[in-house]
């Protein structure tokens, strides 16, 4: 019985928005609160069985604030009537909706105060469709949210053209007040992009110039993936931290899309692609049943049979994005993460 | 406008409003003391307009009022013969960034006066480490040279104190009026041609104009700008403020300053959490 799960909810995979590396598909698709009760009875059930197993609810999208005040309201209502404990719920979007409505319906359902955002400073890659500034909204919508004390964490997708500007792209969110940053590189497919592409060896030079800034700052901004390596090595150094828990990861992932469709990834998700199931209609039991729900640990086992067992790198790296990579292959970004690794460790 | 915003106005257009927070400037002292009859009990302090003239008639003045001291460094010997206002009032001196800094502000802290650097009135800044050094490592300073103190203090308390909390410049804190009663946010406003409003008829400020929303939101101008100053290592303790008026402004000897206080606020907490250990 895994002891965690992370549930990630698209109520909608439509977007306000039009990011010039964006994957997703978009479908006229928006999840009924019928649909969400149904999710959130399945999963009470499965924890009501399995009584030491959390549950993390994420809220995705597309843009997940297109579902409005009254259907956050409903969905604060079933949390409350159908959970005996809450699971965590979190919630990533571009924030350029968010409204003093919102934001009151908001603070009673995410529970764990932290909503994750996007944003690129220097590059015009992020737009709205109505033409409205993004920036300009997504800045209202962030003070908005910091205001009424959400953590706000931000994901950065690094780019071709991010590389020489790690410590200002640093300095930058830092200096906006995010609580934390994620730094993603940019994958393919990246969507109808074309911009700068990024290779594995300037994800590397991208990866020591932010660690450098970092440092410099004395840590003081938490920024992944140096919090979790920092946590990694720890390991080493007698901490009772686990791997597993150093890596934060939590596995299975249960990305459910607008009709209840299920698969192990997001990533897998916003293609349409490798569904294990349907929430409304197969009890969660079923679903983790599925011989691929656990395929990241999988992958690990198949992949450090080759050269990722012999790799000193093994602990920070764990094969990468498994999404990215596929089922069987190692992280596409091998050399980059060597190539840094090696430097720091000089 | 709230009556808790803090006034500074010409002492001879002093009695043209009826706010509650006055502080009065003038180089004249007769000025000064002509704008506290009619004031009373609403003067908050006096910024005195240099010291050449014959300062007696401060002695008007109630005890212990905030008297600030625009100074020039190099008349900074002018203290030697006043000496008599540091006992008399809570006096500090706000000192022109120019020529001859570090040895006008090794003058005023010998008598014993507080500094606070003029930002308004920055001429020449090639001596602002050499005072930060002399601030920071002689041990006969026992007053504060601001804007260094309040911030190094605070990076030892892990807080982050910036030029914009030191040098306020938002319209519901702190006013200026210039000499023809127009009302600004600060000097350097002013002199930039920048208003809120006037005193003719009662102080006004109109909250609509651009001044006024380019103060209230200074931090999303910047970003919605593209700024450099938001990528700057050392926004946190400027937030900005250099550039505001001139977004040419030759920031660099101040990111030295900003930048070795950091240090030097570390090698202190370094230094405190050695011997914490020692002690244990």
């Amino acid at each position: 019985m895994p002891t965690c799960i992370e549930v990630v909810i698209k109520p909608t995979l439509q977007c306000n928005g039009s990011c010039a590396y964006c994957n997703v598909a978009e479908k006229p698709l928006f999840a009924d609160p019928a649909l969400i009760e149904s999710v959130f009875r399945n999963l009470a059930n499965y924890v009501e069985k399995n009584p030491g197993c959390h549950l993390t609810v994420l809220w995705h999208g597309g843009e997940p604030m297109l579902m409005g005040v009254s259907f956050y309201k409903r969905v604060s209502e079933l949390n409350r009537k159908i959970f005996r404990d809450s699971p965590t719920h979190l919630m990533q979007s571009n924030l350029t909706l968010l409204n003093g409505g919102l934001a009151d319906v908001l603070s009673d359902l995410l529970n764990d105060g932290g909503i994750g955002t996007s944003l690129d400073p220097f590059e015009d890659y992020r737009q709205l469709k109505n033409g409205e500034s993004y920036l300009e909204r997504w800045y209202d919508g962030f003070e908005l949210a910091k205001s009424r004390g959400f953590r706000v964490g931000m994901v950065y997708v690094v780019h071709g053209r991010s590389i020489g500007r790690g410590k200002d792209i640093y300095h930058y969110f830092k200096n906006l007040g995010v609580d934390s940053l994620t730094l993603v590189p940019l994958e393919e497919p990246a969507g109808m992009f074309d911009g700068a592409r990024l290779d594995t060896l300037s994800w590397g030079v991208f990866l020591k110039e932010m660690y450098d800034a970092w440092k410099r700052d004395d840590c003081s901004l938490p920024v992944e993936p140096f919090v979790n390596w920092k946590e990694a090595r720890s390991v080493d150094c007698g901490s009772t931290r686990t791997y597993s828990e150093a890596l934060n990861c939590c596995e299975p992932t249960l990305a459910v899309s607008p009709e209840g469709d299920v698969y192990p990834c997001v990533r897998l998700l916003d293609i349409g692609s490798g569904k294990i199931g349907n929430i409304v209609s197969e009890p969660l039991d079923s679903i983790l049943s599925h011989p691929d729900v656990f395929w990241r640990s999988k992958r690990r086992e198949l992949i450090t049979q080759e050269d990722c067992g012999s790799c000193k790198w093994w602990k920070y790296c764990a094969g990468g994005c498994a999404a990215a990579s596929g089922p069987c292959h190692k992280t596409i970004w091998c050399e980059g993460y060597k190539s840094f690794f090696e430097a720091i460790d000089e | 406008m709230s009556n808790s915003v803090l006034v500074s106005i010409p002492a001879r257009l002093a009695g043209d409003v009826n706010c509650e927070n006055l502080v009065v400037r003038s180089g004249n002292c007769d000025e000064i003391a002509g704008a506290y009859k009619t004031l009373g009990d609403r003067l908050a302090g006096v910024e005195l307009e240099g010291l050449g003239e014959d300062l007696s008639s401060l002695s008007a003045l109630p005890l212990g009022l905030p008297v600030r001291v625009k100074l020039h460094p190099g008349d900074a010997p002018h203290l030697y013969t006043n000496t008599w206002l540091g006992d008399r009032f809570s006096l500090e001196v706000l000192m022109d960034v120019d020529k001859g800094l570090l040895h006008g502000a090794k003058i005023a802290t010998s008598a014993m006066v507080p500094v606070t650097l003029n930002l308004e009135e920055v001429s020449d800044t090639g001596e602002l480490m050499l005072v930060l050094d002399y601030y920071l490592h002689d041990t006969h300073v026992q007053v504060p040279v601001e804007f260094f103190h309040s911030m190094i203090t605070a990076c030892l308390r892990v807080e982050t104190v910036s030029l914009l909390d030191l040098y306020p410049e938002s319209p519901v804190e702190f006013l200026h009026v210039d000499e023809s009663g127009r009302v600004s946010a600060s000097a350097r406003l002013a002199r930039a041609g920048r208003f809120l409003g006037t005193i003719s008829g009662g102080l006004k400020i109109d909250e609509e104009s651009q001044l006024y929303k380019d103060l209230l939101h200074r931090k999303k101008n910047l970003v919605l700008s593209g700024s450099k100053c938001v990528s700057c290592e050392e926004f946190d303790l400027c937030e900005g403020y250099l550039r505001f008026v001139d977004t040419n402004f030759d920031c660099d000897p101040f990111l030295e300053v900003f930048g070795a206080t950091k240090a030097t606020a570390k090698e202190i907490a370094d230094d405190l959490a050695k011997a914490e250990e020692l002690e244990e």
